[in-house]
């Protein structure tokens, strides 16, 4: 049975797990990270025949089946962390993203509905991208508001974290047995010009 | 709406600082095995494997870049280090008249996937071969080599090799 709400134990229990769970996990330099998502993301992007939009969306569709994909791995030992209560979701992300990324995410913000159609949201910012790293000096693919044509389809190069996570928060919402469809997206990035780089999750009520 | 006014300083890493960070290796598999999928339905087995191969020469570039093995005096130590530098781990290396490279933790083969019929791991032979080839400018001693899948996971076998022939 999925609990109500973290408690103090369950919160120290996210912050001492997540580092056993990156301790045990096999890693790869952020360099050789970079580089070959960036030569995967170039197949896709010949085999759209260069159309950036089409292959971040791709990307994003990569990333949900990679993140269900090791979710499933984590939920059973994530259920001791998990509960059904939205407010408690930014320590959940935070571990997630620890174990999933390597890295603390730098804020996390709950932000309830202000109006009726209105969906509740979870914002994180990361202060240090790995994803952008380098890619203003490669010119090798076009990369801005423009080519990401952000404007119609809100897809970024982070897109494909924005799949993982959005596969992960929501295998863990079913779990906790909470109505909601979760979707995410990358809502500022670098390389369209933000200076940091921002994520919303917005939960959006099942329809019955 | 700005919702974060900065408690941590942005920082723009460039390629040089990733060196320095460590990422999960899980989901490069996932993506790649799609990726591979993707192409072999489109322009079948031949041109995957011709696009893979480019695409691991194109890693040993932009490793190169940004970073070079401390000894570049013999192929295995270079593969060694490597080795090392990308996934922090040590590699089974059987020196000969050729080099065999043994890999029971391959980064790009899936652990799902032991049914295809080309080896995924092509891509991790063209890095290997156009690593050693780019460091003859810097160690003219080393001779050219060919790299090459001989066997993969992705295609049942328990581990992935690769072997190294001297041209």
């Amino acid at each position: 049975m999925p609990r109500e709400k973290l408690g103090f134990f369950g919160q120290l229990l996210a912050k001492i797990g997540k580092h056993y769970y990156w301790w045990r996990a096999r890693k790869m330099n952020g360099l050789m990270m970079s580089l070959d998502f960036l030569e995967c993301v170039r197949i896709i992007y010949e085999y759209h025949d260069n159309d950036l939009p089409k292959t971040l969306k791709t990307f994003k569709e990569l990333g949900r089946n990679a993140g269900q994909s090791v979710i499933y791995e984590f939920l059973d030992a994530g259920k001791r962390i998990f509960s059904r209560r939205l407010e408690d979701f930014p320590v959940i992300l935070d571990a997630a993203w620890y174990i999933f990324m390597g890295d603390h995410i730098s804020d996390a913000k709950f932000i309830p509905a202000e109006k009726l159609d209105e969906p509740k949201r979870l914002v994180w910012y990361i202060n240090k991208c790995v994803f952008c790293a380098g890619l203003k000096q490669d010119n090798s693919i076009i990369v801005n508001e423009e080519t990401m044509d952000w404007e119609n389809t809100k897809l970024t190069w982070g897109s494909v974290v924005c799949g993982i996570m959005e596969s992960a928060m929501q295998a863990i919402l079913d779990y906790v047995e909470l109505p909601y469809n979760i979707k995410v997206e990358e809502t500022k990035c670098i390389m369209k010009g933000d200076r940091l780089s921002e994520y919303t999750a917005s939960f959006l009520p099942k329809q019955k | 709406m700005e919702i974060f006014t900065g408690k941590k300083p942005f920082i723009e890493l460039s390629r040089k600082e990733l060196i320095k960070i460590k990422n999960q290796e899980a989901f490069i598999p996932i993506i790649y095995s799609h990726i591979v999928g993707l192409l072999k339905n489109k322009y079948g087995n031949e041109r995957t494997l011709k696009r893979l191969r480019e695409m691991g020469y194109k890693l040993a570039e932009g490793i190169l870049k940004y970073w070079t093995p401390k000894n570049i005096g013999s192929i295995s130590s270079i593969i060694k280090e490597t080795y090392q530098f990308m996934l922090y781990r040590n590699i089974h290396i059987k020196e000969g008249v050729q080099i065999h490279v043994r890999d029971f933790n391959c980064p790009v083969c899936a652990f799902d996937i032991a049914d295809s019929d080309i080896p995924f791991c092509i891509v991790i032979s063209a890095l290997i071969e156009n690593i050693v080839n780019l460091l003859r400018v810097k160690n003219p001693k080393l001779p050219k080599i060919e790299c090459k899948p001989l066997v993969s996971r992705s295609m049942g076998a328990p581990y992935c090799e690769h072997l190294i022939e001297i041209k």
